[in-house]
């Protein structure tokens, strides 16, 4: 796939490109990859999470200011 | 809502049914050295008979159903089903699990065998799609969204082929 063959917009998009997040992944070996992907996963999943927890208790807080108002 | 795949104990159950199959998606990117997230396992499947017998027998043990659908159908993905249609998109007790019969860019399982390294993880062999059939796949879906990953991916092949940046 020569560097010409690449079209316009999408050698637009490859200048955002962070390449030192490829060339650490490139040190790794597939399950490595693999493994590293279920930790950011996990972490996604946790992050969404305590953002619910947090948006509740906010909820909770605004609801308790309305009604004691 | 999205359930995210368990990469790691859905690929060796296809193995030890021994499904016929090749990764494609977001996750054989991240075989290939791809640095971001993706929430289903996106497979490609052989359509002969024996395999459709072994995918049924490991979709009953993943307790497979179709994504999106209300709860309480009784589905059963047994051979009769998985004969019936191509592509499934499902949601498994180890996570979204999507089945293609093919994809656009001429991707059957077939014509994909050229195109395809087994590659060690969790113990099996399991077999990829190589990084530019899957450049290919990416730009043949035409889809707006995938502009930026097709870029990430040429990006990657630059970076395995030695290209300067």
């Amino acid at each position: 796939m020569p560097e010409d063959d690449i079209p316009e917009h999408i050698r637009y998009y490859m200048q955002f490109v962070d390449r030192s997040l490829l060339r650490e992944n490139l040190k790794l070996t597939p399950q490595q990859r693999m493994d590293k992907h279920a930790r950011m996963i996990e972490l996604e999943l946790e992050l969404r999470a305590a953002g619910r927890q947090l948006r509740a208790k906010q909820k909770q807080a605004t609801d308790g200011n309305i009604s004691s108002g | 809502m999205m359930t995210p795949a368990n990469f790691i104990q859905l690929l060796p159950l296809l193995c030890r049914w021994q499904v016929r199959f090749v990764l494609i998606g977001g996750g054989a990117a991240i075989v290939h050295g791809l640095a971001r997230t993706t929430y289903d396992v996106d497979v490609v499947y052989d359509r002969a008979a024996d395999n459709l017998e072994k995918l049924a027998a490991a979709l009953k043990e993943l307790s497979a159903y179709p994504r999106g659908a209300p709860p309480g159908l009784p589905f059963h993905f047994d051979l009769r089903t998985l004969k019936a249609g191509l592509n499934f998109t499902l949601t498994t007790t180890l996570g979204d699990l999507d089945l293609l019969a093919e994809v656009p860019g001429n991707g059957t399982w077939q014509s994909l065998q050229e195109h395809v390294t087994a590659i060690q993880i969790y113990g099996c062999d399991v077999p990829v799609v190589s990084l530019r059939k899957l450049i290919d796949l990416k730009v043949a879906a035409g889809r707006p969204k995938d502009f930026e990953v097709v870029a990430q991916l040429r990006t990657l092949l630059a970076e395995q082929t030695g290209e300067a940046d």
